[in-house]
């Protein structure tokens, strides 16, 4: 009976109905299916999006599209560019040092890909970088947007599997930063192989530069710091971050004169895109719930006896090739109703599977033929489809090994949160 | 700008400016911290959602996966968009009426919200029918704009 629900979504979702679409009518049809009433439906609905913690998402992508249309980016770019553009590569470093602090104001690899995509990848094309390099760089740095905290992946992924979000956004910084060193010594490595040029910021201009970088620094700082301190919950910092990226894009940066009203509708309209999608999941995962499948599922998973690595290479490779149609909110929203009881049978920490999950789509979105991020680059690069992937390829090998290490080493995700939680 | 994309953008930033006011008054003048500004931040940022959605069925922004988009012929192509929009049309409508539906018994049943400010539930609720007529409306546009346009190119007179 729950095969039809399933079947019926991917079906829906293969034809490239909007996702909410397809979640919000095989939960409707199953409603109906048995016994139940459509208003039931909406209000299960309503009474789930009644959460102040769903409300940090718009508030973080309002922070992250201020920062974007400001200029911001660009100055965070010159300013890293100061630490470490005088190494051979210098620009390639930039681009992860850049995407690590734009990630901590981001939450997405989307908004991080375009926000420095469009700076850097010109920028190394006119000092002759090769194109599939500067477009793999660019994009493989973006990824770190999902792991980096803020995460909004790992916020739905907090409200969905009911955990502390404060302690996944610490499970994410250890390999995020282990990501992050990996793909600076694979620029390295290739900027002594392919002598890439340095280039230095002017000489004098580091302080001012540093000066300017700043402000667009300090956001992460606003909304992290008050989180951990215990002094904002999630949706304040989120606001505070917010209401900060808002004031700087007004008073600091802004390069374009910015439309306040426009962008924070803009802003909106992005959140709503994901919002709508966990909207019409609430009832789809009620409806997951309710058959059993779960606990079906876990049963199965039991009797397998399989252990908790080996299960979670398995469902690596579901989401792997999910996460190659679909944008990482659906895979999370789609899988973990159906996952969570299995992760309990096998003692599998949900804070760790979160990290594991993050990496698969990090390595799914940048994955042929249908990977998202792959659009966004095409967009940005001149190279060509098969440059681009071929550019891509040596970090997806390295997303590929780290992904490992957080499957094999829990440690790795887990020792951040447990230090400071206890 | 629309109308309607003024109105998210204002709902978006009263919501922002009250969040940032809750946690302000909350730490720093506790005397006049409010518990209903948290729910108020929430009806208005839901309402801002629910009106979003119309705008992204008007921008074709809404998230999908267009695997079959790409590799189907274009006449293929456009025929599945526009089975989906059939299909967001009939499900919108269908919402409408369920939220509807959920917005008349909370009228009827008085009920309001937990905190000092008791507000009626069914302006929150109300968001969700509102979101998903506008959401169909657009559907219906796009269909009806589809089909001028298939009359035109088969009478010769399209672009």
């Amino acid at each position: 009976m729950i095969l039809l629900p399933i079947v019926g979504l991917l079906l829906l979702l293969l034809s490239g109905a909007a996702v909410y679409l397809a979640l919000g009518a095989t939960s409707a049809l199953a409603f109906l299916a048995s016994g139940h009433a459509l208003p039931g439906l909406a209000q299960l609905i309503l009474d789930r999006l009644n959460s102040g913690t769903l409300v940090a998402v718009p508030f973080f992508v309002i922070a992250a599209t201020f920062m974007q249309k400001s200029g911001a980016a660009h100055a965070l770019v010159e300013a890293a560019n100061a630490w470490v553009g005088r190494f051979r590569g210098g620009l390639a470093l930039v681009s992860v040092l850049a995407a690590t602090l734009f990630s901590a104001i981001s939450g997405s690899s989307t908004a991080t890909a375009l926000a420095l995509g469009a700076i850097l990848i010109p920028a190394m094309r006119s000092r002759h970088y090769p194109e599939p390099f500067a477009a793999g760089i660019v994009g493989a740095s973006a990824t770190l947007g999902i792991l980096i905290p803020p995460s909004l992946v790992l916020i739905v992924y907090g409200v969905v599997a009911d955990e502390s979000i404060p302690q996944l956004f610490l499970a994410g910084v250890a390999p995020g930063l282990l990501l992050a060193g990996l793909f600076m010594a694979w620029a390295l490595l290739c900027s002594r192989q392919g002598r890439l040029p340095a280039h230095a910021a002017p000489p004098g201009a580091w302080l001012r530069l540093q000066l300017r970088g700043l402000p667009a620094a300090s956001i992460p700082l606003v909304a992290l710091g008050g989180i951990y301190s215990g002094v904002l919950t999630i949706t304040e910092a989120a606001a505070a971050a917010a209401l900060a990226a808002v004031l700087l894009s007004l008073f600091v940066y802004n390069q374009e004169r910015i439309d306040v009203l426009d962008t924070l509708a803009e802003a909106m309209q992005k959140s709503a895109a994901i919002m709508m999608i966990v909207a019409f999941a609430f009832p789809f995962a009620h409806v997951i719930a309710v058959s059993g499948a779960p606990a079906q599922f876990a049963a199965w998973v039991g009797a397998l006896e399989v252990g908790p690595s080996a299960f979670m290479l398995l469902l690596s490779a579901v989401m792997l090739a999910l996460g190659t149609i679909l944008e990482a909110v659906s895979v999370i929203l789609i899988t973990l109703p159906v996952v969570l009881p299995a992760l309990h049978e096998l003692r599998i920490d949900p804070i760790h599977y979160a990290v594991v999950v993050i990496v698969n789509l990090g390595i799914a979105t940048l994955t042929p033929p249908i990977g998202l991020s792959l659009f966004v680059l095409r967009s940005l690069s001149p190279a060509s489809f098969a440059d681009l992937v071929r550019g891509l390829a040596p970090f997806l090998a390295l997303m590929l090994f780290l992904l490992l290490l957080v499957i094999f080493f829990p440690q790795l995700s887990l020792w951040l949160p447990q230090a400071v939680y206890g | 700008m629309s109308g309607e994309r003024k109105l998210v953008g204002a709902l978006t930033g009263a919501s922002l400016l009250l969040a940032c006011y809750a946690a302000l008054s909350r730490h720093l003048l506790p005397s006049i911290a409010a518990g209903w500004v948290d729910e108020l931040v929430i009806y208005l940022s839901v309402w801002a959602m629910w009106l979003s959605g119309g705008l992204l069925v008007c921008q074709g922004a809404h998230v999908h996966a267009d695997i079959l988009e790409r590799v189907l012929p274009p006449r293929l192509a456009a025929l599945l968009a526009r089975a989906g929009a059939v299909l967001g049309l009939a499900f919108c409508a269908l919402m409408t009426y369920a939220g509807a539906l959920v917005v008349a018994l909370s009228v009827q049943l008085g009920e309001r919200s937990d905190s000092a400010l008791a507000l009626p539930l069914h302006w929150y609720y109300s968001g969700f029918p509102v979101g998903m007529a506008l959401m169909a409306w657009r559907y219906w546009r796009s269909l009806w704009d589809a089909g001028g346009k298939s009359d035109a190119a088969a009478s010769g007179s399209g672009p």
